[in-house]
């Protein structure tokens, strides 16, 4: 047996393992009856769609028009969300002006034709205008350093 | 006698319109959407994502104003680009660029611009006025609404978001499944208990629909923009001269016109509908009604102004269904729908009564951003097209510095960051896998009322389904609802539907 459609068979999968999470974690609130629906009855019923469009959507993937999955490109993936991380890290220690600088230059590495020079030095605008605009104009309570 | 009342409702929300800062946040909203609609690889869905925790400390009125400044803004940035570059900035003006881009090259792009603007405006004024008179109407309806109604009611917008979805159907019914489902955690009210919430206190208030709609859409298309490799846009040099039309392109636009802001100002108040839908809907009409559609794709006016106008009237006859019943048929209408949530406002026939100077207030707004908009538009055309050679590289880690910025403000929690990160992720494998992000975020919003109104309507029956089909009006949303699904399920609509998203 070959896959053909790739796309949608790995969007079936994932479907049906989020609904197995909502399954598996849904059976311990009440289900409660019609009358009176409980905490789990909404959330199983959904669930058990979910896994069901799933399967629905994996199998009709195995006989289907060939595709391939598009190509990931592992840079910004990585490197976007790590810039979001690192403000989380960063931001409640060690103030907006050092975290700015350090999550611009992240984020800014994730570009394809990034150059050095110029990304510290957008890095160092927006630590700048963060600091005016956010801290000084708007007066948001984050500590400068 | 209701010319009279609707007089009176005008006053009030030109009262609160005028106020200077929601004159200056109406401002700001289609200063920011022109820009949005400008620059390509930002769309308006994701900029209201990312502009969200602004708004949240602003009034509620304030906020829509701004939003809803953006939203239509949006779609008059869009065309210019489209005009003069052939870049179409947002999905609503891709149809601009066949005949406007076509008028820039043989010269005529100030007469284009021109056509665009003013059909825009007159889209915008004609729209307002119908959500004036129609908006008190479907707010009458659904005053007699109860429980069974609202779940039908819901129903039925959830299947149309599976309809105007791109791509396959079931996929889309996953995310909408998916949506409701994540929408359920945190706190049930009605039971007491916890759910999914995995002992994270900060998971009991639900996941933040802030990071969750910035990361899906804002910071996923970020990612996807990078690893395309944007080429630099070639300007097309234009000193633009001639901004006023001839006579006889008047002759030719002004039906075209009137005929899209008709079709656009209907398309918007329909599931799914809204300016994409309305561009598109209108520029097969004028090809199709024109004695000479051969000339259509080489700079036929009609085919400018038809669509111009459409997508301005469908954007804003789109609020009509959020605002007077509280069902977003579209994903921008549900985030504004999650901010009034955010505050406290439950969209619906309520808000009509007991918060008249918002609809009216945001009403009103909107009259005045459309003529700001021509004012902001035609003289400054020039330095909308030089923003085009901005490169991306600098403008996506301003993008991300501010989102992390804006996040963090609304409630000083690091969490809500991570789960920002989490989203961005998520949403650029739902992306890779092509499931849409646009009904996951409608059955995000209307998950808890949903679940909320299938209770009472359960309890209220002791138990029996029946009353859905029982009570005459629920009864006729279910068999709408049940119309849709047959033209899922019918071959000939699904390629038609197909051919509309080519």
């Amino acid at each position: 047996m070959k896959i053909r459609n790739v796309e949608n068979f790995c969007a079936g999968f994932l479907f049906v393992i989020l609904g197995g999470i909502g399954i598996y974690i849904g059976r311990g609130y009440d289900f409660g009856s019609l009358t009176r629906m409980g905490s789990g009855f909404f959330p199983v019923i959904l669930s058990a769609a979910l896994i069901l469009t799933g399967l629905g959507i994996a199998v009709g993937a195995v006989n289907s028009e060939e595709t391939t999955l598009e190509r990931i490109s592992i840079r910004p993936l990585v490197l976007v969300p790590a810039a979001v991380i690192t403000f989380a890290l960063m931001i409640p220690r060690l103030g907006l002006v050092l975290t700015v600088l350090v999550v611009a230059a992240v984020a800014g590495l994730a570009s394809p034709d990034v150059d050095m020079r110029s990304n510290a030095l957008l890095a160092g605008a927006l630590a700048i205008f963060s600091l005016a605009v956010f801290r000084l104009a708007l007066g948001i309570p984050i500590p400068i350093w | 006698m209701i010319m009279m009342e609707l007089f009176s409702h005008l006053a009030t929300g030109f009262t609160a319109a005028v106020s200077p800062i929601n004159l200056m946040l109406c401002f700001v909203g289609v200063l920011t959407g022109t820009l949005i609609g400008v620059l390509p690889g930002i769309g308006p869905l994701a900029t209201i994502a990312m502009l969200l925790p602004i708004t949240f400390g602003l009034e509620p009125l304030s906020g829509l104003i701004m939003l809803a400044g953006i939203y239509y803004g949006a779609q008059y940035g869009g065309s210019t680009t489209a005009i003069l570059v052939n870049l179409p900035g947002e999905s609503s003006s891709i149809v601009t660029c066949l005949d406007g881009h076509q008028m820039a090259k043989q010269g005529r792009a100030g007469v284009a611009l021109s056509i665009a603007a003013l059909g825009s405006l007159f889209a915008g004024i004609f729209s307002t006025g119908v959500i004036a008179m129609f908006g008190p109407v479907l707010a009458n309806v659904a005053n007699d609404f109860n429980s069974p109604e609202f779940f039908s009611l819901m129903l039925f917008g959830l299947v149309a978001a599976v309809i105007m979805a791109r791509g396959s159907a079931s996929k889309a019914a996953a995310m909408i499944f998916l949506g409701l489902l994540l929408s359920l955690v945190g706190l049930d009210n009605t039971a007491n208990t916890f759910r999914y919430t995995f002992n994270l206190p900060a998971l009991y208030e639900g996941v933040d629909i802030v990071a969750m709609s910035m990361g899906m859409i804002g910071l996923a298309e970020i990612i996807v923009v990078l690893e395309k490799k944007l080429a630099p846009a070639g300007v097309v040099a234009t000193t633009i001269r001639n901004l006023w039309p001839r006579k006889d392109d008047f002759r030719a636009a002004w039906p075209a016109s009137l005929r899209g802001t008709a079709l656009g100002s209907v398309l918007g108040l329909l599931p799914g509908g809204g300016g994409v839908l309305s561009s598109f809907a209108s520029y097969a009409l004028e090809k199709r009604i024109s004695k000479t559609p051969e000339r259509f794709g080489e700079g036929a006016i009609e085919g400018l102004a038809g669509p111009e106008s459409a997508n301005n009237a469908g954007a804003q006859t789109s609020f009509i269904p959020m605002l007077t019943m509280g069902i977003p048929f579209n994903p921008i209408m549900a985030l504004m729908m999650g901010a009034m949530l955010v505050h406290g406002i439950t969209p619906g026939t309520a808000v009509m009564v007991r918060h008249p100077e918002l609809f009216w207030g945001l009403v009103v707004s909107m009259l005045i951003g459309n003529f700001l908009l021509v004012l902001i538009n035609l003289p400054l055309v020039g330095i909308w097209v030089r923003l085009l050679q901005v490169p991306y590289r600098y403008l996506f880690p301003s993008i991300v510095v501010f989102c992390c910025i804006g996040l963090y403000t609304v409630n000083f929690q690091t969490f809500d960051l991570i789960q920002l990160a989490i989203f961005t992720v998520f949403g650029y494998i739902l992306n890779k896998l092509r499931c849409e992000p646009a009904p996951f975020l409608i059955a995000f919003i209307l998950g808890p009322q949903m679940e909320e109104n299938l209770r009472r309507s359960m309890a209220l029956s002791r138990g029996d389904p029946s009353i859905f089909v029982t009570q005459p009006i629920s009864l006729i949303l279910l068999l709408m609802t049940l119309g849709l699904l047959i033209l899922i399920l019918f071959p000939k609509f699904r390629s038609n539907r197909e051919r509309l998203f080519d």
